[in-house]
C-alpha cells in the first residue's frame, strides 16, 4: 500500500482496491456458473428409449409366434415381459382388452400435456402394431408408454 | 528504488498474482470441461440402456472404455474408478455385468 498521510485516503484507497480484486472474481465466478449450467444439462433420450421399451413388450407379448392369442394376453404375461417402478406406466390395448401397469399418474399428465406446457413432464407416446390375432384376422395391439425419469433426462443437477 | 514505488510494485505483485491465480483456475476448469469428463459416465450410461433394452436374450455386449460397469439393482452405473460414486441411469432390461481385462461383459438375460 502506498503510505498515505491521510487517513481517509488510506481507508478509500483500501476499498478501491478490494472493489477491484472482487469484481474480478464476480466475472470469473460468472463465467465459471454459465460454463457449470451447460455441462450440467443431461440428454434426454426418453423418446429413443419409450420406441425401444415398445418395440420390446410388443415381441415379448408375441413370444417366437406371429400371432397372439386374446388368452395369452395376461397381466402376469405383461408383468413378465416389462418391470414396471415409479418412473414409468405402459398400458397395452389388444382388441377389446386393455392392461396397464406402472404409476398411473403419468397417464394424468400425459393427458394434460396439450394444455400445459412444462419442462418436467413424462415422455408419452403411443405405438400401433398391427398383428394376428388367434383367428388370423388382423388386430391393432396399441401399446402406450408414459415415461418420467425426469432427473436423469431433464432436471439440471450434479452427474450422478 | 524509493519508497513510493516499491509500494506500488507491491501493490502491483499482489494484484496480478491474484488475477493470474483467478485466470489459471477458471483456465483450468475450461480444459476440463472441454474433455468432457463429466458427460462421458452418462453418455455411456444411457447409450447401454438403448442398447440393452430391446436386445434378445442371450445377447453379449463388450465394452472397452476406460470406465467401469456395473449394475445395482435395475440401473445400470458407470464409473471412472471404483470408489467414484458414479452414474446411475435406471434401465428396463434384465441383464448381468461381468469385468474382465479391463472390459465389461454385458449379457442380457430372461
Amino acid at each position: 500500500m502506498i503510505p498515505l498521510k491521510n487517513k481517509k485516503a488510506a481507508a478509500s484507497y483500501a476499498m478501491i482496491s478490494f472493489y477491484r480484486i472482487m469484481m474480478i472474481i464476480i466475472v470469473c465466478l460468472v463465467f465459471v456458473a454459465c460454463l457449470w449450467i451447460q455441462y450440467s444439462k443431461p440428454y434426454d433420450i426418453r423418446k429413443i428409449e419409450n420406441a425401444q421399451i415398445a418395440r420390446k413388450i410388443e415381441l415379448c407379448l408375441l413370444g417366437n409366434n406371429f400371432v397372439l392369442a386374446q388368452e395369452d394376453f395376461t397381466e402376469k404375461r405383461l408383468n413378465d415381459c416389462i418391470k414396471t417402478d415409479q418412473d414409468i406406466f405402459v398400458n397395452v390395448t389388444f382388441g377389446e382388452k386393455s392392461l396397464s401397469s406402472g404409476k398411473q399418474e403419468l397417464k394424468v399428465y400425459c393427458q394434460i400435456q396439450n394444455r400445459v406446457t412444462g419442462r418436467y413432464l413424462p415422455s408419452c407416446l403411443s405405438y400401433n402394431y398391427t398383428i394376428l390375432n388367434s383367428n388370423y384376422q388382423a388386430s391393432e395391439l396399441n401399446i402406450f408408454l408414459a415415461l418420467d425419469k425426469n432427473k436423469k433426462n431433464v432436471q439440471m443437477m450434479p452427474n450422478k | 528504488m524509493k519508497k513510493r514505488g516499491e509500494s506500488l510494485l507491491s501493490q502491483s505483485l499482489v494484484t496480478w498474482t491474484i488475477i493470474g491465480i483467478l485466470i489459471v483456475s477458471f483456465l483450468f476448469f475450461l480444459n476440463n470441461s472441454s474433455k468432457d469428463p463429466y458427460n462421458k459416465k452418462q453418455i455411456l450410461a444411457k447409450e447401454l440402456c438403448i442398447l440393452m433394452t430391446p436386445a434378445k436374450n442371450n445377447t453379449v455386449v463388450t465394452v472397452t472404455t476406460d470406465l467401469l460397469v456395473e449394475k445395482q439393482g435395475i440401473n445400470i452405473v458407470t464409473k471412472r474408478y471404483p470408489q467414484d460414486p458414479g452414474y446411475t441411469y435406471p434401465c428396463y432390461a434384465n441383464f448381468t455385468v461381468t469385468n474382465e481385462d479391463g472390459k465389461a461383459i454385458i449379457k442380457i438375460v430372461s
